[in-house]
């Protein structure tokens, strides 16, 4: 997070993290596409000849005033392969908040937890307080034929408490709630302690 | 001044926080704007370590600089780490791109800040380096290495509902 008093500017960083392959680049490919191209910056993509995520995806977007200050928010995906494990730490370095993208196919059940956690102890070697860290679960891949449902994924994750979306990210569905949900917990816990402190 | 005392303060997790005032603003417009013409640079550009952009000497709204910034973080990123994994990590890391026809340095200023400075092929090369290690040290002075937790108490976001706005001004912005 970075605040420019003078341009009253807030620069936000959202990552999307989660297992290989579970649609984190079709997030981001998806709010591209849709979003008003004077509002936001060229996806950029660091990839393989696969088309595989190698180190980040990024994405800016200019939301009108909000109170007088604009925010940027920064959007970023991680790689998802096992091999890139240190990049993925980089880029979620740093995170305002983070949305988990999990792949919903029973298959990917093991993955899904394993990132989880993962994703939770590099949460914490930053000095991050979990339960309290903006966090929001998307399940993708609803039109899997073995998709588990959004109720049996929560259960199996542990997220009961968190904002959960069901999704297919290629036709857009869940994509923009999901991203409303997690600006606005970052926005709201900013908000807080702005107020408190 | 914000004066809400009232409730008992709710300490939720703030990600690493750096504030940029008016003042630091200025002062830092100064230094790298006589950097630029010192050295002379074609591109002063200088941001945190997640790309986001604290100063710029070309138009900052331009899109190609955001992106710019983005990558120049993770550039620095993936150098720190892989010195890390060499054991040759170092406070001082200062990267040099020569080509041809212009040249460029990425520095690591302290543990928040990224710079970059582009430069035509003719400036020698061991006077920019030196001018930028000494732009390096001033921005320090600027904004200390420690200061990323510091929060200018603001009534700007009171008594909103935050959610709503949000979804206002993502709402604005679908096509
Ligand atoms: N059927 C279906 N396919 C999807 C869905 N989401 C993503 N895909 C496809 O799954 C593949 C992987 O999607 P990506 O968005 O690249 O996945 P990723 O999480 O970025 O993968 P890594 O970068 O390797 O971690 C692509 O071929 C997508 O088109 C979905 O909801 N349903
Ligand atoms: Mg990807």
């Amino acid at each position: 997070m970075l605040i420019n008093w003078k341009l009253r500017e807030l620069n936000l960083k959202v990552v999307y993290y989660g297992p290989a392959f579970s649609g984190k680049t079709s997030n981001l490919i998806y709010i591209h596409s849709r979003v008003d191209p004077q509002r936001r910056s060229n996806l950029v993509s660091l990839k393989t000849q696969e088309d595989r995520t190698l180190y980040f995806d990024f994405l800016q977007l200019e939301l009108g005033k909000i109170n007088g200050l604009t925010p940027k928010i920064h959007l970023y995906s991680v790689p998802g392969q096992a091999i890139y494990e240190s990049s993925r730490r980089l880029v979620l370095r740093g995170a305002d908040g983070v949305v988990f993208v999990a792949d919903s196919s029973e298959q990917r059940r093991f993955d899904n937890l394993d990132s989880w956690k993962r994703m939770h102890e590099h949460l914490t070697s930053f000095g991050i307080y979990t339960p309290r860290f903006p966090t929001v679960v998307q399940f993708n891949k609803q039109d899997s034929p073995d998709a588990l449902s959004a109720e049996e994924l929560s259960v199996e994750l542990g997220v009961n408490g968190l904002p959960k979306f069901t999704s297919v990210a290629p036709e857009g569905t869940g994509v923009f709630e999901t991203l409303k949900s997690i600006v606005g917990s970052v926005m709201s816990n900013l908000q807080r302690d702005l107020v408190t402190t | 001044m914000n004066s809400h005392t009232n409730g008992k303060p709710e300490f939720d997790y703030i990600p690493s926080r750096l504030t940029i005032s008016q003042t630091q603003d200025r002062v830092i417009a100064e230094a790298l704007g006589k950097l630029k013409k010192q050295a002379p640079a074609k591109l002063v550009l200088l941001a945190d370590r997640n790309g986001q952009t604290i100063f710029s000497s070309e138009d900052s709204q331009d899109t190609r600089l955001v992106e710019l910034a983005a990558l120049l973080a993770g550039d620095l990123a993936a150098s720190e780490e892989m010195a890390r994994l060499m054991d040759s990590h170092e406070e001082q890391l200062l990267i040099l791109r020569e080509g041809q026809n212009q040249h460029s340095y990425l520095a690591r200023v302290g543990d928040n800040l990224v710079l970059f400075v582009q430069l035509a092929g003719e400036v020698p090369l061991g006077w920019s380096r030196l001018i930028v290690q000494e732009a390096v040290q001033e921005i320090l002075e600027i904004v200390p290495a420690g200061s990323n937790q510091q929060v200018e108490p603001d009534s700007s976001m009171n008594g909103q509902n935050v959610q709503e706005s949000v979804n206002e001004a993502l709402d604005s912005l679908w096509k």
